[in-house]
């Protein structure tokens, strides 16, 4: 052999990076690269919006509201993230392409991450407003925590299960599971407490305030699929190294026997 | 030899698996004895974690359904997280998933089973709570505890049923199980603490409590149907 780049190692066939076969090995794509800055920057204009645009303070809360521009992108980003994992494992039960069970995957994650960001905004304003970081009689802060808390079990399943197949088949039997809980979670918590959730204030309607909620649900939107991105990159990454160590370990096997 | 015999239709296959699963706990009774066990110690610690003094009387009137329903949730886990486990080290489900019988009826059959198990410790727990804790159950809210009870109970088994063919050949399964069954049943248990609360004050339950368990149910069991399948097919015979 003259050449100096040895050959691929039996088993690895497609792990190519130049190919596209590992996403991000070689850093990120430019699109990505794109992708991210733009979000970066709808951000930092989203945080110059909210404190140079948007009135400092409003009647009845005072300046805590502002809080609410990174609460509902939150909220709303949640809800179609953990929608999208829904619709992700029905596809992947159908069809049973790993490609689905990836998204589903990605989507849970960031779903999850959302989940957190609405629940500590959620908080850190219950602080402001009520002085308690917590309220346990709250249903809308309870069905959030008890949504995280089923998501945070699909999360740790992903790590349990050892076998690719086995596990993207429990994955998606549970995520489909944990979809249908919602609206349960949901209905029947805030059936039993009053809420003292703040669903909209009047003196919220005015220019500016929807101005600068519109531009922090794109500026988030833009966030959240970044990272989903990313999260679905590093999901492929790890499965097809993970593919190929199993074809190695096959090979070997059956070498030695 | 007569080889044309019709195979036996479904609700046959049913009724067999379910009255075996039935007359095996009876000889064994391993399932039940853990349960009773559990609860049993569960409902001690809880009068060492409260207390239960004449002049505190009122913590009690406050935390009894509380109390009650974190017993039979710990108690009857264990019931759920051998609903598949037991058959598993014996051999018997592959068996089972290589015999001729639907998916739905095998899932069917387990959640009477486990059902069977749980209700029959809460007999046994509920009993021994009246007499440590000194409470009486009577009329309306007997009956109204007795049907959410059972309404509760069949939300629970349907949803366990199906995390229990996911998680027992895994390692660290019964923690596992553990973890993703009880943020799905806090919604329901929700519901039976509210019920129970009112049966203590000798109230039936409200027609929008039972409406919500009996709409539980009914989307437990129908996505344990549609799913469960998905949970035996193509793993190589490992539900």
């Amino acid at each position: 052999m003259s050449d100096a780049v040895p050959s691929a190692a039996p088993g690895t066939a497609g792990l190519d990076w130049r190919k596209g076969a590992l996403p991000g090995l070689r850093g990120p794509s430019r699109g990505f690269v794109v992708h991210a800055l733009a979000a970066l920057a709808a951000l930092l204009a989203l945080n110059w919006l909210v404190v140079t645009y948007a009135p400092l303070e409003i009647k009845m809360i005072g300046s805590s509201y502002l809080i609410f521009f990174y609460h509902l992108p939150a909220a709303i980003s949640m809800g179609i993230l953990y929608t999208a994992m829904m619709v992700f494992s029905v596809a992947y039960l159908r069809t049973r392409r790993p490609v689905w069970d990836r998204r589903a995957r990605s989507a849970a994650e960031v779903g999850f991450l959302a989940n957190m960001v609405l629940l500590v905004t959620g908080s850190t304003w219950a602080k402001a407003a009520w002085n308690v970081w917590w309220v346990w009689s709250d249903p809308r802060l309870m069905s959030a925590a008890v949504m995280s808390l089923i998501y945070l079990g699909y999360l740790m399943l992903q790590g349990a299960v050892e076998e690719p197949q086995r596990r993207r088949q429990i994955s998606a039997v549970y995520g489909t599971l944990a979809f249908i809980n919602l609206p349960v979670v949901h209905y029947s918590i805030q059936w039993f407490g009053q809420t003292s959730h703040p669903m909209k204030f009047d003196s919220m309607s005015t220019a500016s305030i929807i101005d600068t909620k519109r531009f922090a649900l794109f500026a988030f939107f833009l966030l959240y699929a970044v990272i989903y991105r990313w999260a679905y990159d590093r999901t492929t990454r790890t499965e097809r190294v993970e593919d190929a160590l199993q074809r190695i370990r096959r090979i070997e096997e059956r070498s030695q026997t | 030899m007569s080889g044309t015999t019709a195979p036996p239709s479904d609700f046959a296959v049913y009724r067999t698996l379910v009255r075996w699963d039935w007359l095996r706990e009876m000889k064994r009774k391993s399932t039940l004895i853990s349960m009773g066990m559990m609860g049993l110690i569960t409902l001690f610690l809880f009068s060492f974690a409260i207390p239960l003094t004449s002049d505190k009387a009122d913590v009690l009137v406050d935390t009894r359904a509380g109390i009650l329903w974190v017993t039979f949730l710990f108690a009857a886990t264990i019931g759920i997280d051998r609903a598949f486990r037991n058959d598993a080290e014996s051999g018997l489900l592959e068996g089972l998933l290589l015999a001729p019988i639907s998916r739905p009826t095998l899932y069917y059959a387990r959640v009477t089973s486990t059902l069977l198990f749980i209700v029959a410790l809460q007999v046994v727990l509920l009993v021994l709570f009246l007499v440590l804790f000194n409470q009486r159950l009577e009329g309306e809210g007997l009956w109204g505890l007795i049907a959410a009870t059972l309404a509760t109970d069949i939300g629970f088994v349907t949803i366990g049923v199906m995390i229990s063919a996911m998680t027992w050949s895994l390692p660290g399964g019964d923690v596992l199980l553990r973890i993703l069954l009880f943020p799905m049943l806090l919604p329901i248990f929700n519901v039976a603490v509210e019920i129970t609360d009112r049966a203590f004050e000798g109230q039936a339950p409200l027609t929008k409590h039972l409406g919500m368990l009996f709409a539980i149910d009914v989307l437990f069991l129908g996505a344990g149907h549609l799913l469960f399948e998905h949970l035996v097919k193509d793993s190589g015979g490992r539900p």
